[in-house]
């Protein structure tokens, strides 16, 4: 079903975002970072940060990160960030 | 703005599972800001309200937390409420500050060229309106009527009131001031050369020319004459009819401008040495204080700065700074490179000089002669303009003006 979700939405060009829940990133330079989509917060340390998405999780890491702000809808993270990495999940 | 009043804490969490917490706290709707990990511990920032909010899922996620900071005006009136001194204080100030504002403190002017400020200040002045006066006092529509009437080349005017600045933006008719004609001006008369010129080019009104385009002429030679003479059917003179010459006679004429002065000038050189003072008015009063100088010559600079609320009103105050230099002063001989640079100045203020009234300018040379002490600067400028001038015709009998 997901697969076949997954296939209509590219084959119609329509926006992941909205139809799979996607995360949508925003990223200035390498000092700031908006995260759209997001399901909920793993974890949360000075060096990592690791946000549930609807299909995938994603870590971010760096030296002194912050969350500027963050509600039920995005999240706003700045500070010095080395890598981002998406896992299954 | 809400929770600049309401005020923010800065929170300390520590224990349990601060994902779960801040999960907890997003879904909730919550809104933290900056949340950072510092040594073991992570903070946050949170109004006041949504502190009280957030303690049950504290309870929930099994973290402890402790308030750091507290900042926001609610907090800092509850921290100063002994100091009733400084609260009044505060009043006092607020009341000043609105009290001001009830008074004009500035008055500018728009728009103006022939009438210069001073005169338009002094109107103002005869009619009561000064700085200092109350703004209810001031009635703009009122006032541009008086200015309007008051000035003939006005044709638009607009007072208004902006903080504690009366603004008057005026507009001006552009053509030349009606002169009414006087006896003497219907009089008949000649045109004569003014000076030496070529003559380029001659539209007469009325009279008759004598001069033509290309002809040169001297200063003082008729030019149009004012007696026209009536001719019969046969082509013979039968009488004389006089009136006013007028016409246009444009000519290339030569003009010299000369300016004087000694080769000898003081010149002040700053030795290094400076004194900083400090200058207030308020109103009329002014006070400068600076630092006091046993012995040499200074030069003495102030910079007055209007202090002004944020809205853009002007105060009845000024703050400055002071700045003195010493300065070191010789006689000094003008170099060629400094003559040159006064000579291009004078060149250039002639030529805006003749500009300014309308004449064209063809040429326009200087020269520098130095004789002994004193230096002359001449400037020959070659221009194009009206060469004519009017000469009152002798008396004739039978003279009668022409229509």
């Amino acid at each position: 079903m997901g697969r076949r979700k997954k296939a209509i939405v590219s084959a119609l060009n329509l926006p992941g975002d909205v139809f799979l829940g996607e995360m949508l990133l925003f990223f200035t330079g390498s000092t700031s970072a908006v995260v759209e989509n997001y399901r909920s917060i793993l974890f949360f340390s000075d060096c990592t940060l690791k946000l549930q998405g609807a299909h995938t999780r994603l870590t971010v890491t760096g030296r002194g990160l912050c969350i500027e702000y963050y509600d039920r809808e995005q999240l706003k993270l700045t500070g010095r960030i080395d890598s981002v990495q998406f896992n299954p999940g | 703005m809400s929770r600049l009043f309401s005020g923010t804490v800065r929170v300390r969490v520590t224990g349990g599972s601060l994902a779960r917490f801040l999960n907890l706290c997003a879904f909730a709707g919550i809104g933290m800001e900056r949340v950072v990990w510092r040594e073991e511990a992570c903070f946050f920032t949170v109004g006041v309200r949504d502190f009280f909010r957030c303690r049950p899922y504290a309870k929930k996620a099994g973290v402890r937390l402790k308030i750091v900071k507290k900042s926001g005006l609610s907090f800092f009136l509850y921290r100063n409420r002994r100091r009733k001194l400084w609260a009044a204080g505060l009043v006092s100030f607020l009341f000043l500050l609105w009290f001001f504002t009830l008074f004009l403190w500035d008055i500018s002017f728009e728009g103006n060229r022939r009438y210069t400020d001073d005169e338009l200040a002094h109107f103002l002045q005869s009619r009561g309106i000064v700085c200092g006066i109350r703004k209810s006092r001031v009635s703009c529509s009122g006032l541009e009527e008086e200015i309007r009437e008051a000035f003939d080349g006005i044709t638009w005017v607009s007072a208004r009131l902006s903080g504690t600045r009366l603004t008057v933006s005026v507009r001006e008719n552009e053509a030349p001031p009606f002169v009414p004609d006087t006896e003497g001006d219907e009089a008949p008369g000649d045109l004569v050369a003014e000076a030496d010129a070529v003559i380029t080019s001659v539209v007469v009104r009325r009279g008759l020319a004598l001069v033509k385009a290309g002809d040169a002429v001297t200063a003082g030679q008729l030019l149009v004459t004012g007696t026209v003479p009536i001719r019969d059917d046969a082509g013979q003179t039968a009488g004389e009819r006089y009136v006013r010459a007028d016409a246009d006679v444009i000519g290339i004429r030569t003009r010299v401008e000369k300016k004087e002065f000694s080769l000898w000038h003081r010149v002040g050189t700053p030795t290094g040495r400076v004194r900083r003072g400090l200058a207030l008015t308020a109103g009329t009063l002014g006070f400068v204080w600076l630092w006091p100088a046993k012995d040499g010559e200074w030069q003495t600079e102030v910079r007055y700065r209007r202090l002004k609320l944020p809205s853009g009103a002007s105060l009845p105050l000024a703050a400055g700074s002071v700045l003195s230099r010493e300065i070191s002063s010789y006689e000094a001989r003008y170099t060629q490179e400094e003559l040159l640079a006064l000579a291009e100045d004078f060149k250039r203020q002639t030529a805006e000089k003749f500009v300014e009234k309308g004449v064209h300018i063809i040429e326009n040379n200087v020269k520098i002669l130095v004789d002994g002490p004193v230096c002359r600067l001449e400037a020959c400028l070659k221009t194009e303009e009206p060469v004519q001038t009017a000469a009152r015709q002798t008396a004739r009998d039978g003279m009668t003006p022409g229509k």
